[in-house]
This record gives C-alpha cells, structure tokens and sequence, in this order.
C-alpha cells in the first residue's frame, strides 16, 4: 500500500473511498413536497417580531416589574425624607 | 444533468428564499440535494436512511435560517455547514445511546490485526480497509478531509463551515492526515 506522503496520493484515497452518490427520485420527490408543504404549516417556525418572543417577552416584565418596585421603595424613602422635621 | 445553481449574491434569489416561496425551495433543493446527500452519505459510512433523514434535517434547517443568512458565504458553504452540524448532532445521539461507534469502533479494532495481516491484499480489501480507516477517525478529522480531497474546497471555505479559523483548519488537516497516515500504515504492518 502506498504510504500517502503526498497530498495526491491522499486525494485520490479518498476520492476512491468517497465516491458521489445520490438519494433515490422517490424521496428526492418527496422531501421536496414535505419542504414546500412544510412551509403553507407551521413546521419551519412563524418569525415573530423580537418583542413577540417569549424569552424577550419575559426579561422585559421583570424589568419593568423591577423597575416599578424600585421606584416604589425610592419614593417611599424620599417622600419619608421630606416629612422627617 | 446540468443543475442550475443560484447565485449567492443573488438578492432576488435569497429574497425569496427568506419568504420561502416554493420556487426559490425548489431551486435550491434542486441545485444542491444531490451535492449534499453526497456529503452526508461519505460521513455516515455510506448509510442510505441516516444520510436521507440528515438531508431532511439539513434542509429543514435550512429555511429556517433562512432569514438569518445574508449571502456572506456560497450558499453551498452554507448548506455545509449545515449538514455538518447535523451529522455531528447524530453522531452526539447515537453515543448518547452507546449503540452505532461503540458497535463500529469494535468491529474495527477487531479488524485492524486480521483484514491487512493476509498476504493477498487486493484492491477491494484495500478499498475497503480505507474506508475503515476513514471511519475510524474522528468526526472532525472526518469532515475535514472529506471537505479538502474530496469536495476540494479552499481552506477558507472550509473554515466557514467548521467555524474555526483558517490557521485552525490548517492544524486539524495536518493532524487528520497524520492520523489517516499512520493507521493505514500500522494496518498494513498488521
């Protein structure tokens, strides 16, 4: 066996052992209808606007949540600040 | 048959591609399916239902992402990369289940000594034996050189696939052919 110093001799390995093969018609045929069905469904995903995303969604709340405590408690401190004689 | 192959930088082309109009999927399906069934099936040891249920896998994917993809790179490196990621994520699962490389790594090992060691070695046990050896190599090891020798890609185009830096690429080719070299060559010892 040869001992596949060159790159050649390495490619022409390879290209032996790999060599092209393609899928039968009958599923080529089909996936292609599954792709373009998939895409009348909601198998590939609606793209939401960023706002709309779940994940997005929540780290707002609980900012917004965070940020109306916060005043809160700023508020709270302040208004007791102004009372105090 | 010559397979029409769109442009990447055609903006028509990917426009439609990302609002997923079925002639702009069948165009795309059409010009790579076979190129990449190709690729898949050399990865997965030439398994016909793996490489099919990958290919879907890919392309699925593929629009998906659709969107996110802004012609930065050949649509063929795109879809490679693609199908990269897939076969990885199939070789994770099936580890995962310690049934397909733990059964393929045995029968190797049990192979390495006895297949090489008989004096008539023809060119179908050769064949085969390198096939072995190729399977035998890590996954990246794998990609990699099926990438370089047999796709003949650049090492820049390699390296969008993979994700890694063209220096980067450059040391796992030399190291994959290290590999590749020294198990033929420890085989053929036998």
């Amino acid at each position: 066996m040869a001992d596949f110093t060159s790159e050649d001799e390495i490619k022409e390995l390879l290209k032996s052992v790999c060599q092209p093969a393609a899928p039968s018609p009958e599923f080529k045929n089909q996936m292609l209808q599954d792709l373009i069905r998939g895409v009348g469904s909601s198998a590939y995903g609606v793209t939401r606007p960023r706002w709309r995303q779940p994940r997005l969604g929540v780290s707002i709340a609980a900012a917004v949540i965070s940020a109306v405590i916060g005043y809160g408690i700023w508020l709270g401190q302040a208004v007791g600040a102004t009372l105090v004689p | 048959m010559v397979q029409k192959i769109p442009k990447t930088n055609d903006a028509w082309f990917l426009e439609d591609l990302r609002r997923r109009d079925p002639s702009a999927i069948t165009e795309l399906y059409n010009a790579y399916a076979n190129r990449i069934y190709s690729l898949v099936f050399n990865q997965v040891d030439r398994n016909h239902e793996v490489a099919q249920d990958i290919v879907q896998e890919t392309f699925v994917a593929a629009l998906k992402s659709a969107a996110k993809f802004r012609g930065q790179s050949k649509v063929y490196t795109w879809l490679c990369s693609i199908a990269n990621k897939k076969v990885s994520d199939f070789y994770r699962r099936q580890k995962r289940q310690a049934k397909y490389q733990t059964t393929k790594a045995l029968e190797l090992d049990q192979l390495g000594g006895e297949a090489l060691a008989s004096d008539a070695v023809e060119s179908q046990e050769k064949h085969e034996v390198a096939r072995q050896v190729l399977l035998s190599l890590p996954l990246h090891y794998r990609q990699v050189l099926i990438l370089k020798y047999v796709e003949e890609m650049p090492v820049l185009e390699i390296s969008q696939i993979m994700g890694r830096s063209s220096k980067s690429i450059e040391g796992l080719l030399t190291r994959a052919r290290n590999e590749l070299r020294d198990k033929l060559a420890t085989r053929s010892e036998g």
